[in-house]
């Protein structure tokens, strides 16, 4: 009894994990770049009370033993790197990586950290930078008397400047990429960085190696689907409601238990 | 004492212990690859009805409901669900465990292995992914990064009806550690995962029935107490 009561909580404890997880999925909808996460969970051990295959006289054994099972617990909560929707700003230096890539950026304790969120700005000293002014690796400068920036697909960068006719190329955006993307940690402000699970970093020039090509001009908005969020909210709200009904199934059990003394 | 309250007794221990099978099976409706277990309900009243000398809890129908659950569409790469009879093998610290849970991850070996980090075993031992490709697994469990083939997701299958032990972590044991696998005709889909084949309506309704069936046993537990009692205190009355 007191078991059930556990193993119920354990489930309502799962389904909170889950409706967190979903709450962060729908507060991001619109963050640009972001990937949804989902809650993995895995049954816990199991009290057995019958061994299966055990003899039940010396001639037959056991077929089926009894296994009670003592709940659930969060396996795992990994990202979802799924292509997020494609959107037309038609800001200079707003790109989407359609593919696997990942623009590095450089933080400011020099370590390099991962980004799909392509909202590229400029900073006091002319440096393409994140909306958060990390410089992108490797660091490329706009000169300031430059008129117009035009990103290829390869991420090559060229400016025009004012007064000459010819475009000057001012540096190349590099893609990195992982064997597992869902291994990455995110640490927030859309950065991830790698861990033993994603493998380390394999850069090179856009579009070889599977590495995606960059659109300027777009922004990869998030992969969060509203509607999927919506109906995993709808099931772990009713499975933590049914598992709450399972507490109170053993509750009204015990207090049975506990009346049939005088 | 009455051998009938003894009888009644055990109809609530057994009602505790389908309850703790249900709120098992309930607190897993979200876990992937997860098959619900059920105790039913006839043996026990077959045996309370026709024992006379403290009936037991029988165990005869103790089962693992192993009917597949619905497939969900997830997009990564790493996520294999079964269509089909079989299991995934890994290798645990308890000997080779199978599963239906195929949210795979990468090691930092490069290995194939589930949530906690046992390996999966292909074809010809575990699988090893190189460094930065993209994973795509065929329905035949070929698994190629950047079109070379590095290994196979076998499937395998036992004799029916299964005769499992459950080590929990989503993982099965044969109970014969002898059980002869087959190979699996499941069909091996990339980018899904199968849900927990929970069905919620079924585990609420058989949460009612016990609790009932408990309260009835308590009744009679009760009622036999009267009895006992009127016995010991009323006959000598005049």
């Amino acid at each position: 009894m007191i078991r059930a009561l556990w193993t119920a909580a354990s489930g309502m404890q799962a389904q909170q994990l889950n409706i967190d997880v979903v709450a962060n999925n729908l507060a991001n909808s619109s963050t640009t770049g972001f990937k949804k996460s989902r809650a993995d969970f895995q049954d816990l051990m199991y009290q057995t009370e019958k061994t299966t295959g055990a003899p039940a006289t010396n001639t037959t054994t056991i077929p089926t033993g009894i296994q009670v099972g003592l709940g659930v617990r969060p396996g795992a909560v990994s990202k979802i790197f799924t292509t997020g929707t494609m959107v037309h700003t038609g800001n200079e230096l707003d790109m989407a990586i359609e593919g696997d890539g990942f623009l590095q950026v450089q933080q400011s304790d020099g370590t390099t950290a991962y980004t799909r969120a392509g909202s590229l700005k400029k900073d006091g000293q002319g440096r393409v930078v994140t909306s958060d002014g990390q410089p992108v690796i490797p660091e490329i400068v706009i000169p300031s008397n430059a008129t117009s920036i035009n990103i290829g697909s390869d991420g090559t960068v060229s400016v025009q400047q004012a007064g000459q006719t010819a475009s000057t190329t001012v540096g190349t955006i590099q893609l990195a990429s992982f064997t597992n993307p869902a291994g990455l940690n995110a640490i927030g402000k859309n950065l991830f960085l790698p861990t033993d699970s994603s493998g380390n970093a394999t850069t090179g020039t856009a579009g070889q190696n599977g590495l995606g090509t960059l659109e300027q001009g777009y922004i990869e908005q998030s992969n969060v689907s509203v509607m999927e969020e919506m109906v995993s909210m709808i099931v772990s709200q009713r499975a933590y409601e049914i598992n709450s009904k399972a507490i109170q199934a053993s509750d009204d059990m015990l207090q049975q238990a506990a009346a049939l003394k005088r | 004492m009455n051998a009938g309250m003894y009888a009644a007794l055990t109809g609530n221990l057994s009602a505790q212990r389908r309850l703790d099978v249900i709120s098992n099976n309930l607190a897993n409706a979200s876990t992937t690859g997860f098959k619900a277990d059920q105790i039913q309900f006839e043996s026990v009243l077959a045996n309370v009805k026709n024992s006379t000398q403290g009936p037991v809890f029988s165990n005869d129908r103790y089962s693992t409901d192993f009917s597949a659950g619905s497939l969900q569409r997830t997009d990564n790469a790493l996520d294999v669900a079964l269509e089909g009879d079989g299991f995934f093998a890994v290798s645990t610290p308890q000997g080779t465990a199978y599963t239906r849970q195929g949210n795979f991850h990468l090691a930092s070996n490069g290995r194939l292995v589930t949530a906690d980090g046992y390996e999966l075993q292909g074809g010809g031992g575990p699988i090893t992914v190189p460094a930065n490709g993209k994973v795509e697994i065929g329905p035949t469990g070929q698994v190629s990064v950047n079109g070379n083939t590095v290994g196979t997701i076998s499937a395998v299958d036992f004799a029916k009806p299964y005769a499992f032990n459950k080590l929990g972590n989503g993982l099965f044991q044969p109970a014969d550690p002898n059980a002869a696998t087959t190979a699996s005709t499941a069909g091996i889909k990339q980018g899904y995962l199968e849900t927990s084949n929970v069905k919620a309506v079924v585990e609420m309704s058989r949460l009612i029935e016990t609790s009932r069936y408990f309260e009835i046993c308590a009744k009679a537990v009760k009622t036999y107490d009267d009895l006992t009692s009127r016995a010991a205190n009323d006959l000598g009355k005049v």
